[in-house]
């Protein structure tokens, strides 16, 4: 019953954004922005083996710098919140680093790794590695002492207590970090991938763009829009696996 | 029988030291249940982690049997305030945690585990998370886990504060239980005067920070099904009441 309600919800705004997107595109009435029926015609007509090869492209840098993110900076975070002492090192380095518009550096790493993914996961990766430092730092530091004086009374060592209870206790929040920080990688990745290159679903549209050929740009653009929601939902089923207390 | 030596505690703060204990002595012989009462800040739970080994005292010295306690010790359970069950974890794995982090079998843990659970009135809630059970049931599975490490001295505090007052007399019921079936030495802290003369075959009342040793009473009766409705039970409660507020 809830969850068929729930379906009928998302269905419902799936089709509100899509009215919105033809009015829009009835009223500007240029090719430039095509109504959504031709856009996602054009997805069928594509040249699907040359998008998908693209869209791959993208998700392995997507996938692999989040990976990056989370394999660095859980662990750091986790750290940091239950030892002020190396959170009064990190804090400070993680606060004069994050306005920085990390962003910028894309042409530092092109001159020092190449245009291959290297550079491009590395600036994705800075972008999002100080959002889950931070968040997983701060849930980390929200522990109540009183659980982990209580399983350390049950003999937890050191490495236990990460296990048992630090760890667990902060997968909510890391999920949450890894969700938020989804939106800003494929951003950023869009972004890389239109400088230098001919690989990825940002040179595929971009490509679409020079060539005037709407029908493949917007393909492009939906397949990246799908890319992004696919790793949402994935994001959630794993947040559902992991997490089954967080659903009471 | 645990015995507590000159023992002094101290909290150290942004503004400087703070004394939280003060020449503690005590004495709780093996098998009896010793009630720390006294003030809210009076250094009571500091009492009972310093016992636990899991805070080192700033003076004198604390003994279990022949052993001196620096660290925690593995036959001490422990029941925090709130209970300490890990939300992400069910029942069944909570109250195994003790036993899973001592690399107890599976089957080990079951054959622990199983009868703990039912004769605490768990059974068929094995797969519950904490946060679908009531109070009353929380605090008894944290029992169930400090029981299955068969310790033999037990320290709780303020462990039946949170619960409703039926809820209440039935732990203390099960404790008492408990108490006369494996003879541990518990020590308890509590707010409550009518649980701690209920419960209590030694009553130490400590005064206000810093926690000082106030009275030691002697309470032989306490534990005994009818004990509430006897007249030495208002009695000594108008006592212990007596010392608090003086």
């Amino acid at each position: 019953m809830r969850d068929s309600r729930q379906a009928l919800s998302y269905i419902l705004s799936i089709l509100f954004l899509f009215s919105l997107w033809w009015l829009v595109a009835v009223w500007i009435n240029n090719p430039g922005l095509p109504g959504p029926l031709p856009a996602l015609r054009s997805l069928v007509k594509v040249g699907w083996p040359e998008l998908a090869r693209h869209l791959y492209i993208s998700t392995y840098r997507v996938l692999g710098s989040l990976a990056l993110a989370l394999i660095i900076a859980v662990p750091l975070g986790l750290w940091a919140g239950r030892h002020p002492a190396f959170d009064s090192f990190l804090a400070p380095l993680v606060y004069l680093l994050y306005p920085v518009p990390k962003v910028a550096l894309l042409p530092v790493a092109m001159v020092l790794l190449g245009i291959g993914d290297a550079t491009r996961m590395l600036v994705i990766f800075l972008v999002i590695v100080n959002q889950i430092l931070i968040t997983t730092r701060d849930a980390a530091r929200q522990i109540p002492h009183q659980l982990l004086l209580s399983v350390a009374s049950l003999g937890a060592g050191k490495i236990s207590l990460y296990r048992q209870v630090i760890l667990p206790a902060c997968l909510p929040e890391i999920i949450t970090a890894s969700r938020i920080s989804l939106g800003s990688a494929i951003s950023v990745l869009f972004l890389s991938e239109t400088i230098a290159g001919n690989s990825g679903l940002g040179y595929f549209i971009l490509d679409g763009l020079f060539r005037a050929d709407y029908g493949a740009m917007f393909a492009g653009i939906l397949a990246m829009a799908g890319m992004g929601l696919v790793l949402y939902i994935l994001l959630n089923f794993l947040e559902y696996l992991l997490c089954p207390w967080q659903r009471l | 029988m645990i015995r507590v030596f000159n023992l002094d505690y101290t909290y150290y703060t942004g503004g400087g030291a703070v004394p939280a204990l003060v020449n503690i002595n005590l004495t709780v012989p093996a098998g009896q249940t010793c009630v720390l009462i006294g003030p809210s800040g009076c250094g009571k739970t500091t009492l009972l982690y310093l016992l636990a080994g899991l805070l080192q005292p700033a003076r004198g010295e604390i003994w279990i049997g022949e052993e001196r306690i620096t660290k925690p010790r593995q036959r001490t359970a422990i029941i925090l305030q709130d209970y300490g069950l890990l939300p992400w974890k069910t029942v069944w794995e909570n109250a195994a945690l003790g036993l899973a982090l001592r690399k107890f079998t599976a089957r080990q843990q079951q054959e622990r585990l199983q009868p703990l659970l039912a004769g605490l009135g768990l059974a068929g809630l094995e797969k519950r998370y904490p946060a679908q059970l009531s109070g009353g049931q929380k605090q008894r599975v944290a029992i169930a886990r400090a029981l299955s490490l068969e310790p033999d001295v037990l320290l709780m505090d303020e462990p039946f504060s949170a619960l409703d007052a039926l809820t209440r007399e039935s732990l203390q019921q099960i404790l008492v239980e408990i108490q006369n079936q494996r003879r541990l030495t518990t020590v308890l802290v509590t707010h409550n005067i009518e649980e701690a003369v209920f419960l209590g075959q030694q009553i130490i009342v400590l005064t206000g920070a810093p926690g000082q040793v106030k009275a030691v009473l002697a309470n032989p009766g306490a534990g005994s099904g009818d004990y509430r409705f006897t007249s030495k039970f208002h009695h000594l409660c108008s006592r212990v009441r007596q010392l608090l507020q003086e």
